[in-house]
């Protein structure tokens, strides 16, 4: 298994919490719809993470300034761990109830749980995935991480 | 090699023996074998003691249905007791040894129990042990003596276990022929198949068999159909057993990577699966029943199908004379395998006329000795073994010889994971047997379990499920290739119950491993327990580790006999999860120590342990108890720490505390929503202390509210509370006011926060910052990077700093640096709960318990009487009647220490409250302590006695005002 998934060290990327109001109802059409993630011109990954609010990961785009927007810079907030190798989804999902498997391609997104901790889990390519986790965690959830890449 | 192994043949690798012990005794087997076939080629019957009476117990089947042969495997935290002989697949230095007998297996002095068995019918301790009353306990030394099965191992297990989630379209149970049809019909299909089967080989009842499939021998058929599996994309798990079917299409599964006992090869012993399923197929099979009649029980006495299944699988002859005991024409297709197999069948005994029995039986018993029709065992003989049977032929009492009994008693099919789900079952009167009656969208029973009889008609319903599922989830279905299976005599039904022997026999068995007999049930029938379930109870019948997989149908059977009733009308016992044991080790997977729970550190938690702190859990975080700076006691550390802040400068870490962001043009409107205390007036750049009620009225958290912008605020939450607040949050945005347009989310993590507190505090600051603008009380200042108020717990002069994680080293070590200059220190929990008792302030756990109202807690003046939630219930008139329990302050009246959780009494000897929280005051002096004493404000100046039974502590406290330590504020100015 350790040679069919590698997992990064623990990262904590700059990160803008971008939450859309009512007034950007009419701005938000092209943005990655509930299960989604992009990548921006400018490199960075905008991730849905819940109703109506993003992620923006990385990049320096002034997306939050747009009218009926609230962008929160949560920079440090969240621990990354980058997943890759094509066992992947087998390891996550040894302790994460989601389906990995059907309808979960690149650019996909979801919130869930890996064993006691929430994650989010941003799939940047076939084979790889960055699992956000809250910082205070961050340490425990890449032991755990860690040891399931050894059992799965 | 052992008489009993037989010279060819068998799914064994006869050139990998595999040594192993049993009691001690160094014996061998073969690769491929389980344990109970290498001690049965060993000629090993004797291998267990039953329950209750001692008796000598054999091998009585070859698979999870096993009531005797139950043996501890492994050593120290690898021993696993109770595990069935037929469920271990033999490895190289396995340890086996019998369990329940003292002092030896061949001579087990309780065994005594057996001969006085006429004083211990069913139920005889609900009879014997009521009298004398005060010989009880002696009664209970005896029974816990001599109760249970098997030893539970003494030492920490010392592998891991593993889980695993999964989603499959179909999840098929049982690779028999059945649930291989429906597995590769549904992979080839396209569709997700886990496919499973508890044996470590596919195949099922055809592994035992002698059938021919597409004219080669069955088990080469398995093996292709279960590369065709695989070929088809289905992931296929064997040795793994489904152990529960539970709500929205979940299972539960156990997979053994490694044997009991054995050291795992890989990283982990076990892993437990939860399938999703979109679809259940079981084709679990059918278990066979053994036969009722006199001591039915010997070693030696075998199920039919599992002498043959030791023989064609294992190459294993149950003896070297075997009487082979048919009930149906179907159990003659075992007689066949075992004859092929060269065992040596000396008599073949059948109840049925010759005229009744098919053709092709007789010319398969003309193969055997003897063929003894119209005749029925009545008894078995021997004592450690069998060594013949007791017939009766037309009223005519007679023996026969042999050394074994292969019983076939009819088959039960295997409904339990049908029933986990309450799936409805319906009795078949003619077979006697009960079967899944209704089919969902989501479990389908198919082939055995299913009530299907041949092989062939198995493999067709296997496969039509299967393609049916394949349709229905809009696949085209494949064709069913129609193996040919010559079976001659697969067209007969096995499921039959035998009529058992007239009588109330007390030697005949039905439930093997907790001794039920025969005269147990009609006994518990006279005496009135006439539904199944008390039948359970009162004789224990079904119970134990097999939970009467042989046992439940002929007991309910015979149940029904005494009752002139069907078993339809009296019906089963509850199935329930698990099918099989499984270990507590699997279910708690690798969810224990250190993984038990996760802990939480703070962005400065390595600068923390670097200064010495030693940790305590606030929830699942780790904080600061205090610093262990000069080998200070933690009494001693936390009068320093505080003293620190009361004379000069304190420095704590506060990143726990909850910060909750609500921003959008409705956020001053839910924010006056969530709230008690008003905050509509603040002002852009201040904070304010601000309590949030439940629904219910109490008081839920408190915290402080600041304006960081027009539309723009900070709530700060307890560090238990958080989530809690958050949720409340939420909710009001999303039910009770879903036209606020408002943002909330939790950016604790987003700030680290520190907590400068002192009179030296605003110094600390400048020196580490520079210049800072004065701040009154409750002033906020934001810039992008940091965030500072003057607000203060511990009734100082301080300052909360937020600053962004990764600054938040930096900062840390200049404060400390800055305040050791100033004479200062670091502070921990221990000195801030201190701190805040003297000063009065209330806490979450220990005042806010959720059964305090804001007036309780003497925060009335932060209640406004504009709307709010939990507003209605606290103008409940019990939330302002005389009596209640409110705060008040306590001070030791000699000196001694207050103990914490102790109640209040007062001089007539009632309680009038307790202590919620204690400490040393260093502003005041002298212990101090806050409790919820009833009408306690109008109690000032009255001395009670905290009285801790715990801690066998009685001391005198003087009632006064919660705020101890400058109660007029002049230290915040």
């Amino acid at each position: 298994m350790p040679e069919r998934c590698a997992l990064s060290a623990p990262t904590y990327p700059n990160v803008m919490r971008i939450a859309a109001l009512r007034a950007a109802n009419a701005h938000t059409a092209d943005w990655p719809p509930p299960g989604r993630s992009a990548t921006l011109p400018d490199g960075a990954r905008l991730v849905w993470c819940a109703p109506r609010v993003w992620l923006r990961i990385e990049g320096n785009a002034a997306l939050d300034a747009a009218e009926g927007f609230i962008g929160s810079d949560i920079t440090g907030s969240l621990a990354c761990i980058r997943c890759s190798g094509r066992a992947w989804r087998d390891m996550v999902q040894s302790a994460c109830p989601l389906d990995l498997d059907k309808d979960f391609p690149a650019d996909a997104s979801a919130s869930s749980v890996f064993g006691h901790f929430t994650i989010l889990i941003d799939v940047v390519a076939a084979d790889a995935a960055d699992l956000y986790v809250s910082r205070s965690y961050a340490g425990d959830f890449a032991h755990a991480l860690d040891a399931a890449r050894h059992r799965a | 090699m052992s008489a009993y192994r037989l010279a060819d043949g068998g799914a064994i690798d006869r050139d990998r023996v595999v040594r192993f012990t049993f009691n001690g005794r160094a014996m061998s087997g073969f690769s491929g074998d389980t344990l109970a076939s290498a001690l049965l080629g060993a000629g090993v019957m004797l291998v267990g003691r039953s329950f209750k009476r001692h008796r000598p117990r054999g091998v009585l089947s070859a698979g999870p249905e096993e009531p005797n042969a139950l043996v501890g495997v492994g050593e120290g935290g690898r021993f696993e007791p109770n595990t069935q002989a037929t469920q271990i697949r033999l490895y190289p230095d396995l340890i086996a040894r019998s369990q329940n007998h003292w002092p030896s297996l061949g001579f087990d002095a309780l065994a005594a129990l057996d001969a006085a068995s006429a004083l211990f019918p069913a139920g005889f301790y609900y009879k014997t042990f009521k009298s004398p009353l005060r010989a009880w306990p002696l009664y209970e030394r005896v029974i816990r003596a001599l109760a249970g099965l098997g030893e539970p191992p003494k030492l920490p297990d010392p592998d891991s276990y593993g889980e695993r989630f999964a989603h499959a379209d179909v999840l098929v149970v049982g690779l028999g022929p059945a649930g291989l049809a429906a597995a590769r019909a549904a992979a080839e299909a396209g569709l997700r198949v886990i496919a499973v089967e508890q044996d470590f080989r596919p195949g099922g009842a055809l592994l035992a068999a002698a059938t021919r499939i597409n004219g080669a021998p069955s088990d080469l058929f398995v093996d292709q159909q279960a590369s065709a599996l695989r070929e088809a994309g289905a992931r296929v798990l064997t040795r793994t057993t489904a152990f529960g079917v539970y709500d929205h299409g979940l299972v539960g599964l156990v997979e053994r990577l490694a044997e009991p006992g054995q050291t795992p090869s890989g990283a982990i012993a076990q892993r437990l699966w939860k399938v999703r399923a979109g679809r259940i197929i079981l084709a679990a099979g059918a278990i066979e029943r053994p036969l009722t009649f006199a001591d039915n029980d010997r070693p030696g006495v075998m199920l039919a199908h599992a002498g043959a299944a030791y023989a064609q699988r294992y190459a294993v002859a149950a003896g070297r004379r075997v009487l082979f005991v048919a009930s149906s024409d179907a159990d003659y297709a075992a007689l066949d395998a075992l004859l092929r197999c060269g065992v040596s069948v000396c008599a073949v005994i059948d109840p049925r006329e010759m005229a009744a029995i098919a053709p092709p039986a007789r010319v398969i018993a003309a193969r055997a000795g003897e063929h003894r029709t119209e005749t029925t065992v009545i008894g078995a003989l021997g004592g450690a073994r069998v060594e013949g049977a007791r017939v009766r032929r037309r009223g005519v009492d007679g023996t026969l010889d042999g050394d074994a009994m292969l019983v076939a008693g009819g088959w039960t099919p295997t409904i339990h994971l049908h029933a986990h789900m309450r799936g409805a079952l319906a009795y078949d009167a003619a077979r006697g047997v009960f079967l899944p009656q209704s089919e969902t969208d989501t479990v389908r029973a198919v082939g055995a379990c299913a009530g299907v009889a041949s092989t062939a008609q198995c493999w067709r319903d296997g496969w039509r499920a299967g393609a049916d599922a394949a349709r229905a989830l809009g696949r085209s279905a494949p064709d069913d290739p129609s193996p040919e299976i010559d079976a001659p005599l697969d067209e007969h039904d096995g499921f039959a119950l035998p009529i058992p022997p007239r009588g109330a026999d007390k030697q005949a068995f039905v439930d093997f491993q907790n001794d039920v007999t025969m005269a147990d049930i009609a006994l518990a029938a006279r005496e009135g327990y006439r539904a199944v379930e008390h039948l359970k109870r009162y004789t224990t019948l079904g119970m134990g580790a097999d939970q009467g997989k042989t046992s439940n149908l002929i007991g309910l059977h015979a149940l029904a006999a005494t009752r002139e009733a069907t078993p339809g009308s009296i019906g089963l016992t509850t199935y329930r999860p698990p099918f099989t044991p499984v270990t507590l080790s699997a279910l708690a997977h690798d969810q224990t120590g250190a993984n038990l729970e996760p802990t939480r550190r703070s962005p400065i938690f390595d600068d923390l342990v670097a200064a010495g702190a030693v940790m305590q859990t606030s929830g699942l975080w780790l904080r600061p108890r205090y610093f262990a700076t000069h080998g200070e006691t933690l009494h001693e550390a936390a009068l320093h720490e505080a003293r620190a802040v009361r004379t000069a400068v304190g420095v704590a870490d506060a990143s726990t505390l909850g910060k909750i962001e609500i921003a959008g043009p409705d956020a001053g409107a839910l924010i006056d929503l969530a709230y008690a205390t008003g905050v509509r007036t603040l002002q852009v750049g201040k904070a304010r202390y601000a309590v949030m009620l439940n629904d219910d009225g109490f008081v839920y958290d408190d915290g402080t509210i600041w304006r960081l912008g027009a539309e723009r605020y900070l709530a700060t939450a307890s560090t238990a509370r958080t989530a809690g607040v958050l949720q409340r949050l939420t909710f009001l945005r999303d039910v009770v006011a879903p036209h606020y347009d408002v943002d909330v989310f939790d950016a604790t993590e987003a700030w680290a926060a520190l907590v400068v507190a002192g009179p030296r505090a605003a110094d600390v600051l400048r020196a580490t910052l520079g210049d800072v603008p004065p701040m009154a009380p409750q002033a906020v200042v934001e810039t992008p990077a940091l965030r500072i108020a003057r607000i203060s717990y511990s009734g100082e002069h301080a300052y909360e700093l937020y600053c962004r994680p990764d600054a938040a080293s930096a900062l840390w070590r200049n404060l400390h640096a800055a305040a050791r200059a100033a004479q200062g220190a670091l502070y921990g929990l221990e000195a801030l709960e201190w701190l805040r008792i003297e000063k009065g302030h209330v806490a979450v756990g220990a005042e806010i318990d959720g059964r305090t109202s804001a007036t309780d807690l003497g925060l009335k003046a932060f209640i406004k009487k504009a709307p709010h939630a939990g507003a209605r219930a606290a103008q409940r008139p019990a939330f302002t009647a005389e009596g209640r329990w409110r705060l008040v302050g306590l001070r030791s009246a000699y000196g001694a220490d207050i103990p914490e959780g102790a109640p209040l009494v007062d001089d007539a000897g009632e309680q009038c409250g307790r202590v919620t929280s204690s400490g040393f005051g260093v502003g005041v002096g002298g212990a101090v302590a806050l409790g919820l004493m009833r009408d306690g404000p109008a109690h000032h100046g009255a001395i009670v006695t905290a009285a801790s039974a715990t801690r066998r502590r009685h001391v005198r406290v003087r009632v006064g005002p919660s705020c101890a330590y400058d109660p007029e504020g002049a230290r915040l100015a």
